[in-house]
Order: structure tokens, then sequence, then C-alpha cells
């Protein structure tokens, strides 16, 4: 291996986040001393992206792009990137979080180094509103969890000891937010894990259009008997849906958005929990999934 | 003069057997004069152990490990005999034993997946067995002064289950290839034409057979022999394959040590495509004699093989029969010398220096 980490950014029509962002990471590699490369997959933006991206690259040479000619998703151009990478070690990065520009990335790497079980890690992930993005402190999304989550069971047991071990396994209410510790899943926003346990589970599985394609990841990583990591002693900053559900585009954009949600968590059931449920709970799951679909 | 006793009860169940009978095996030429040795073992093992370390006392015991027997029959004749240190070569102990001890944790693949003849049962049944295994383990870790594990994966994974407080007591020491091995002589060979070799039990965490499906799909031009055991997972493999599928196979059961080595001199290759291992025996044993290995991507196989091996996900057939087939195409075969830091002697005169250090 050349390299120590290769970052690896999707970009699609964000273009000042995306700058934003690779400088911001420039900016913390150049205080550490890792030997690092950024992989930039342009998913055929069309908001002046790719220029920007090209006369960016030309200027930094451990930058390289990659340009598509559609828009392949989250997983998929992610894969290629993997197959660029020379580091030991990826971040998969989203080209809306803005990271501190302090060495940071060289300590979690040496905590990788020194914990050959740790398979992945992921830092604190913030929001806007200063309050965690949920999503990079997840369990895995069982059915009770999911359950319990969609109910609003966990979102009243929160702060109640032992009710949110029971009813808050979506999102591990139960473990502090302050402390180091294993979780089941990080958000695909900031997912630092190593390379050769990625190269041998090919990735990002690329059925996955968009959304859940960072849960099933996780799972497959623990399925082998590593673990994976919530380190708080980092915080990173998501300025999330820019390009997601929320954001501000059309009606029609945002229906389809749903709809990858929707389906992708029809497939993490389907492959990985389905053979374990009897029919009849898989039969509800789908029944409930469709209709979330339809009627948010 | 101390006195020392060792639970030995295990010495010819796969793996942990293997174990037993090295340390045996090298035990007289590392223990100390003034210490003292008392083996606890099986009435038909007794004639074995005293040939092996003619110098030690022999206790027999009919109290099998995870038994009744072992909590009141076994729990007495060890305190009757007013030891100085206790080793327990297992995870199952009597829980009511007071006095000191260290133990050898192998393996903890129970606490984290369904094995052995417990997941063919009820779920009920297996939840329970489940429950007084991580207690019994939880009870071991706490009262013995030394764990030893065969791997640093194993004392990682302890320290998952039990926290860093544990830490400074687990004592990694490797195992290595079996001195029965390392004697034996070669004969001809007996498979006819080239082949891939597993050797091992065929528990449902083994994943033989995800391998033997993935094994037909890479449409290899090599046999799959399989090298172990008669037991009923066999049995329920096999009969869970079309004769077609089964001309790719040899099995060769209960293999003698000389079978073995001669499976393992003539092998393209060794393939393991365990979910979860402690060690892995074969893997040092296929290091041993210098041929490549294919097997799964876990902790403990990359800790033990480095990267020079073909690793898959065991849990993906194309990853498998991918693994396969890069091997079958790569023309200069990643290949693996013996390591000198895989010894059962070395792990022996490192066990004899712990009770050394823990008795004075």
């Amino acid at each position: 291996m050349k390299q120590d980490l290769s970052v690896i950014i999707v970009s699609y029509n964000t273009k000042d986040l995306t700058l934003q962002c690779i400088t911001k990471i420039q900016g913390a590699l150049s205080k550490g001393t890792l030997n690092a490369e950024i992989i930039i997959v342009d998913n055929n933006s069309h908001d002046g992206s790719s220029e920007a991206l090209k006369q960016y690259a030309q200027s930094h040479l451990n930058v390289k792009v990659i340009y598509n000619i559609a828009n392949e998703g989250f997983g998929k151009p992610n894969n290629q990137g993997l197959a660029q990478a020379e580091g030991r070690y990826v971040l998969y990065l989203n080209s809306d979080v803005l990271v501190l520009e302090e060495a940071f990335l060289d300590v979690l790497i040496k905590q990788m180094d020194d914990n050959p079980l740790q398979g992945a890690l992921t830092v604190r992930v913030n929001l806007e509103s200063g309050s965690i993005d949920p999503a990079s402190h997840r369990g895995f999304p069982t059915v009770w969890r999911s359950f319990c989550y969609y109910s609003g069971l966990e979102r009243v047991t929160t702060k109640i000891p032992l009710l949110n071990i029971l009813f808050g396994g979506y999102h591990l209410t139960n473990l502090s937010l302050a402390k180091r510790h294993e979780i089941d899943t990080p958000t695909g926003a900031f997912f630092l894990a190593r390379k050769d346990i990625l190269d041998v589970l090919k990735g990002f599985d690329e059925d996955f259009f968009m959304y859940g394609e960072d849960i099933d990841l996780a799972f497959r990583i623990k399925r082998l008997g590593y673990s994976i990591v919530y380190d708080p002693s980092y915080t990173v900053l998501h300025l999330k849906n820019q390009s997601g559900i929320k954001s501000k585009n059309s009606a029609a954009t945002q229906q389809k958005t749903r709809n990858y949600f929707y389906e992708s968590m029809a497939i993490f059931y389907k492959k990985h929990y389905e053979k374990s449920y009897p029919q009849w709970i898989s039969c509800l799951v789908y029944a409930v999934i469709n209709r979330k679909k339809t009627f948010l | 003069m101390k006195h020392i006793g060792v639970d030995v009860r295990l010495l010819f169940q796969t793996g942990v057997g293997t174990y037993l009978q090295n340390f045996l095996h090298y035990l007289p030429k590392y223990a100390p004069k003034n210490i003292s040795f008392t083996l606890y073992c099986l009435p038909q093992d007794a004639q074995f152990v005293r040939d092996i370390v003619p110098d030690s006392s022999i206790r027999t015991t009919t109290a099998l490990w995870h038994s009744i027997g072992e909590q009141t029959t076994l729990l007495k004749l060890i305190q009757s005999d007013h030891l100085d240190l206790m080793h327990f070569t297992y995870f199952g102990h009597p829980l009511f034993y007071k006095g000191r001890c260290i133990s050898t944790i192998h393996d903890v693949t129970p606490l984290l997946f369904a094995t052995g003849k417990a997941s063919t049962k009820n779920p009920l049944v297996y939840a329970i067995k489940k429950f007084v295994f991580s207690q019994t383990l939880q009870h071991q870790v706490h009262h013995s002064e030394v764990i030893i594990t065969p791997s640093h994966t194993v004392k990682q994974q302890l320290i998952r289950l039990y926290g860093d407080s544990i830490s400074d007591k687990i004592v990694p020491l490797y195992e290595g290839v079996s001195y029965r091995l390392l004697s034996e002589q070669v004969d001809e060979n007996i498979v006819k034409s080239p082949y891939l070799l597993y050797v091992g039990n065929f528990y449902p965490h083994k994943n033989v057979f995800t391998l033997i499906k993935a094994f037909i799909k890479s449409n290899s031009p090599y046999l799959l022999v399989l090298a172990g055991p008669h037991d009923y997972f066999l049995n329920r493999l096999l009969t869970n394959l079309s004769d077609e599928e089964k001309e790719h196979l040899v099995v060769k059961n209960k293999p003698t040590l000389r079978e073995l080595v001669t499976l393992y001199k003539n092998a393209e290759a060794l393939i393991h495509p365990s979910i979860s291992e402690g060690f892995g025996l074969p893997l040092v044993e296929a290091m041993h004699f210098g041929i490549p290995i294919i097997a799964s991507h876990i902790p403990v196989f990359q800790e033990i093989v480095g990267n020079s091996y073909y690793s898959f996900d065991p849990y993906d057939e194309n990853s498998i029969s991918s693994a396969i087939q890069k091997f079958e195409l790569s023309k200069e075969k990643k290949k693996n010398i013996p390591n000198s830091e895989f010894s059962f002697e070395r792990m022996t005169q490192r066990t004899v220096d712990l009770y050394i250090k823990h008795v004075s």
C-alpha cells in the first residue's frame, strides 16, 4: 500500500459544499503526517461541480476525480473510488460533512492500528443544530427496534434507564454519547474502515441505490467478527439533507428519494433478517414499508 | 515443594485434545524439580498420561466437562489434594472451587454464534445453554489469576465481553504443530488428482456446506478433500448434497496421522471457511508444510497468517468461489513458511513459567 488513508467523497450537485468539504479535509491532513489521497467521484453534477473539481485536482496532487456520466447513487460511486484507493484505510465522507482542521485522522488511524479487532470507526457527527446526527449512532434495525422507533416508544423512553435498553435499540439510546463505545452502525457520512476488509466485502452492496447501504456494510463487517466503534473525542459537522429527502427540490424528487429510503429498508430486511423471522412477520414488515412509501 | 493440578480430561477431544497432548508431551522437559504435578484425567486415558508424564500423580474421574459430576465429585477430588495452584484447561470448571487457579480459554465462539449440537435443538434450550455458558465463563474469567488464550484475538474478544479490567491477566500463548505430526512420515499420494484440502470437524460454524457450494460454483479443476471425524454434522452435510455434487468431493474420515501428513504435503492448498475460531491449527499446519492457504477473512486468521493468504467473506458463496479462482489463476502463489512463533514447545515452556511465577 502506498498510502495510509484514502478519503472517498461522492459529489452530486453540491459544488460549493464539496469544495468546502475538501478544503477542510485537506486542512486536517496538512496538520498531520499521514500519507493520504482524496478520491472524488462526481455523479454527473450539472451545477458546474465537475469543472470546479477538475480545476482543484490540477493544483492538488493528492486529489483524483472520477467523472460518471449519470447519477449512480451512493454505493456504486463509492465502490469506484474503492477500486482506485491505495490506502490501508478508507474514509467514506459525504460531500456535506465539514471536519475540524486538526490532525485528528492521525489519532484515529493510530487507534485502529493498535486494535486489530476494530474494523470501522466513526466520530461524533453533529447536525447544524448542534445535536447529534442520529444516524451516526445506530443499532441494527431489527423488527423490534424499528417498531419501537417508528411507534415513538424510543423517543419517550430515551432518558429512562432500563427502558431505553428495551425500547431504544434503534439508536442505542441507553449508551452515553459522551463516551467511546461499540455501536452497530455509523452513518456513511463519516465511515472509517480497514481497506482489507472492504476489499474482501467488495465495499457497498450496489443493490441499495441510496440509504441503508451503510447499515448493510456495517452488518457485514461485524459479522466477520470485527467491532465498530463510536469515538466522540472528535466532532464533525453534517450539513444534512442538502441533496436528500428534505432538500428544497421538487415534490417529485422528494417522492423519489423517499422511495429509495423505504426500498432500502426492504432490501436490508430481505437480505439479512427474513430467514430468521416467521413468514407472517415478514408479510407485515413489507406491508408497513409499502404503506410508508406512499403516505409519509 | 509446590503442588500444581492440571485438568486433562479432554485429552482426546479434537482441538483441545491436541493442545493437551502436546502440553503433556513437553511438560517433563520444562517442569522444575520443586513442583509436583497432579493430572486429572478420564480412566481410559490414565495409561497414556502415565507413559507421557511418568513423574506425575494421576487422579482419574468419570466426571465429564459441563456435567453435574464436574460440580460435585471432581470438586471434591481437587479439593482433597490441597493444591497450590490448579490449571483448568477448558472453560468448564467446578464453580465452588475456592483455591487459586489459572485457566485456558480457547475460544468464545459459542458466545457469539450457534455452534455444536445446540444449534440443532429448540431455541429456548439453546438460549438457556448460552446463558449458562456465559455465566460459567464469566465466573471462571473473574476467579482465575491468569487466563491463557491461544491468540491475541481471543484476548481482545474477552476484553470486549468483560471489560478492560481483565486485560492484564490475559496471556496469549500461540499453539503450534503437534509433535505427533512433526515426527510422522509421508506416504505416496493417496488422492490421485490435484485437490484443495479442508481439515477439521463439521460443526455448523465451520461453514463447510457453504464451502462445498462455492467450490462447485467456482468450476475448479481440483477436487475438494474433506479430512475430519465422522460426526453427525458430516452425515447431515452429505445427505443435503446431490450425487453430482458429491463427485467433486473426497471424504477422508478419521485419517491416521500418516494419512494427514500425506494429505497436507500433496495438497494444492489448504482451504478453511470457518466463521469464527479461537486459533487455527490447520492453518499453522499448512504453514509448516509450506502449502498456500485460502481462508476466511476473520480476525484470528489475519493474526496468524497476516496477508499472505487468499482471503474471502465466509458468508458469501461468491466471495469464496472468486478467492478459489484467484488462487488458481495466480502464477506466483502466496506461500507460507514455517513460523517459529507457533510452537507447542514454547507454549509449554511459557505455561510453566507462569506456574512458577504464580506459586512462588
